[in-house]
């Protein structure tokens, strides 16, 4: 059927096609306005066929069918003449043509397809963004439950050996913070308010709250105004952080132990003797003020620390090497 | 790839599930069978068991003794007897798949434009129990423009007439819709019915349906020829109705023609109806490119002559006009992304 005919003869071919015919109809005797009143087939169409101009014929079907008629009428074989027909116009163009049924004119701007994709790169950016910010520790440390108010007392008890580890150690000021055993803890908020800071020179770059790690502790700043992370990371000891001056800022950290609180320079009571997770400490300057400081908590549980806890207290402000040597020391 | 692959396991198929013939054509490999529309059901001690399908089943057509039922499930192009045409699916789908047994394919069938919703919803049933794993329904004087190789999406009129063996379905088609149609249950069926009739009324013999058949294949024509000839004869045999003995009697083609005159006449009658219901821009084209005929019934001798002389048209039959509506279906089965407009389901 897919006999794709020579170029060239087409069109000769075609005109011998309808000469034939034409011949049939002269030796007959017909006007090809009498075999187009019988066969109702246009006059056009009929000189078209006789002259091989398939292009003016409606179509291929149509085509094939008139060829098949005319022939019958005019007393040639309708199948010759068909098959003569299609060698000419080519078989496959009789039957197959393309099919393009009328699409609806897609509506303007962007399809729905690109739309949906920017979405799905949009919410897959977006949750991205929102997970390194917001952060995954805080997941982690979530899932540690707090120590359990009847653990409390044990948990000093265990880190007592390191404490005591190195009770000369000039430049232990750490030791001095953290001495306070657990029923210091509570003691402190009902401890007098701070007669302390207010003598103690701010040393600079020590101004507003200040937080200092003794050893490795997870913290996290947030500003709870804004709804925003600030710090989210592990602080090794010595590591001081300064907590931007604005109110809201809550402290969450995953060891309390390790971590000082301090105020225009001076250790605020407010973790000193907590342990373990603390959650939601407001870092407030008046709320710390009124914590009071550190030392003044501590005396009543360590009196004989009382003033040698003073002394190295201020030097820590310094964030340098001076109270490195100490926890790594301590640590066997 | 992958639908390669997936059309090796199971071929797809579209399926003209006509009144006298069903055919089949799968996906790649155009039409694989063509069989008569019978199914030979057996009865054996009350269980009902299918013996034969197609050809063989057809041979046995009012043959049959009393355990044995050669049924044609469709009548007037649509459903009558639902179980029975599943089994013929059935077994079509078997033959075509060569027996392998977890072929689920895809199967696009025809339906006649005139068919209600539920001889619908009975076709894609019956073709979905037969193990289709979709069924697609195309309207079938689309599916016959469309194997005819008429210029269906041009926005030009384009008139279909196909008689098949139950129905007329006569269409005006453009833009690859159809803008109007219609459908006379008049057919293959009606024609072999009338030359009984006739046959029965003037020389008092009865005749089965297949021998009806073979007459109108033979010497059936719509017109008498000309000349007040009486054209080529033919040879009937039946049983004689007054003393009951087996008789054979020679009809010739003019007395075939007058008895297919009643059928014929609703035929053209369809025609006309159908080019009064047409919008003049489409008639306008009509008139130029004319009607293409197809189905079985196109083949009939001088119908488009009839035809012609009614309604003063250039009447073709199409190529293949057997075929027509096989080929088309098939073709949309081969280009389902473009022809989807025609396809449709009752689901």
């Amino acid at each position: 059927m897919k006999r794709t005919p020579r170029p060239d003869l087409t069109a000769a071919e075609a005109a011998r096609v309808g000469e034939d015919l034409r011949e049939a109809r002269l030796t007959l005797g017909a006007s090809v306005e009498d075999m187009a009143e019988r066969l109702r087939i246009n006059r056009r169409y009929i000189h078209a066929l006789e002259e091989g101009r398939i292009k003016d014929l409606p179509g291929p079907a149509y085509a094939v069918g008139f060829v098949r008629s005319y022939a019958a009428a005019l007393g040639l074989d309708p199948d010759e003449a068909v098959r003569r027909f299609r060698d000419v116009t080519g078989g496959a163009a009789t039957k197959n043509g393309e099919l393009v049924f009328p699409e609806p004119v897609p509506s303007r701007g962007v399809p729905a397809g690109a739309l949906v994709a920017v979405g799905a790169v949009l919410a897959v950016g977006a949750y991205v963004a929102w997970y390194n910010w917001s952060g995954s520790g805080s997941r982690v440390v979530d899932a540690v439950p707090p120590v359990p108010a009847r653990l409390d007392p044990a948990v000093p008890e265990a880190q007592r050996p390191r404490e005591t580890a190195a009770p000369g150690t000039p430049g232990a000021p750490t030791q001095a913070a953290a001495a306070p055993a657990g029923p210091a803890a509570s003691v402190a908020p009902a401890a007098q308010p701070a007669p302390a800071p207010a003598a103690a020179p701010v040393p600079p770059g020590m101004a507003g709250v200040v937080l200092r790690a003794r050893g490795e502790t997870w913290v996290q700043v947030r500003d709870s105004r804004q709804n925003q992370t600030v710090l989210d990371r592990v602080l090794r000891a010595g590591d001081t952080y300064q907590v931007p001056p604005r109110d809201g800022m809550v402290l969450t950290t995953g060891k309390a132990e390790n971590l000082d609180v301090l105020l225009d320079g001076q250790v605020v009571a407010v973790l000193v003797g907590a342990t373990g997770v603390r959650r939601g400490l407001a870092l407030d300057t008046e709320r710390l003020r009124a914590a009071g400081p550190a030392a003044a908590a501590t005396t009543p549980a360590a009196p004989a620390a009382g003033p040698a806890a003073a002394a190295p207290q201020l030097r820590p402000a310094t964030p340098d090497a001076a109270p490195r040597p100490a926890p790594q020391g301590a640590r066997p | 790839m992958f639908s390669r692959l997936f059309g090796f396991l199971s071929a797809d198929m579209a399926i003209d599930l006509g009144t006298a013939n069903t055919l089949v054509y799968v996906k790649g490999r155009g039409i694989v069978l063509n069989e008569p529309s019978v199914v030979a059901i057996s009865d054996l001690r009350g269980r009902k068991q299918v013996l034969a399908v197609g050809e063989e089943a057809k041979l046995m057509l009012g043959r049959t003794p009393g355990n044995i039922a050669a049924i044609r499930p469709l009548r007037d192009g649509v459903i009558a007897d639902f179980e029975v045409a599943e089994e013929m699916i059935k077994h079509f789908i078997r033959k075509v798949h060569n027996r392998r047994s977890f072929a689920s394919p895809m199967i696009i069938v025809c339906v006649p434009s005139g068919s209600t919703a539920v001889e619908r919803r009975a076709i894609q049933e019956s073709a979905e129990s037969a193990g289709a794993r979709r069924v697609l329904l195309i309207e079938e004087p689309m599916a016959a423009a469309i194997g005819a190789g008429l210029p269906v999406t041009e926005p030009s009129g384009s008139m279909i007439v196909d008689i098949g063996g139950g129905t007329t379905e006569v269409a005006v088609i453009s833009l690859g819709g159809i803008v109007y149609a219609r459908s006379v249950r008049v057919g293959g069926d009606k024609l072999d019915e009338a030359i009984i009739s006739y046959i029965r009324r003037q020389f008092n013999l009865l005749i089965g349906e297949s021998t009806a058949e073979r007459i109108k294949l033979e010497i059936g024509a719509a017109a008498s020829p000309e000349d007040g000839e009486e054209g080529p004869l033919a040879e009937v045999k039946g049983r004689d109705l007054m003393n009951g003995v087996p008789r054979e009697v020679v009809v010739s083609q003019r007395q075939v023609a007058e008895s297919l005159y009643e059928p014929v006449s609703q035929i053209v009658e369809a025609v006309k109806v159908a080019l009064e219901n047409t919008p003049p821009e489409l008639a306008a084209d009509i008139v130029d490119k004319g009607i293409v005929l197809t189905g079985g019934g196109a083949l009939l001798n001088r119908l488009d002559q009839v035809l012609r002389d009614a309604t003063g048209l250039p009447v073709v039959v199409a190529e293949d006009a057997l075929s027509c509506v096989a080929l088309g279906t098939g073709r949309a089965l081969e280009d389902i992304k473009r022809l989807r407009h025609v396809l449709s389901s009752m689901y």
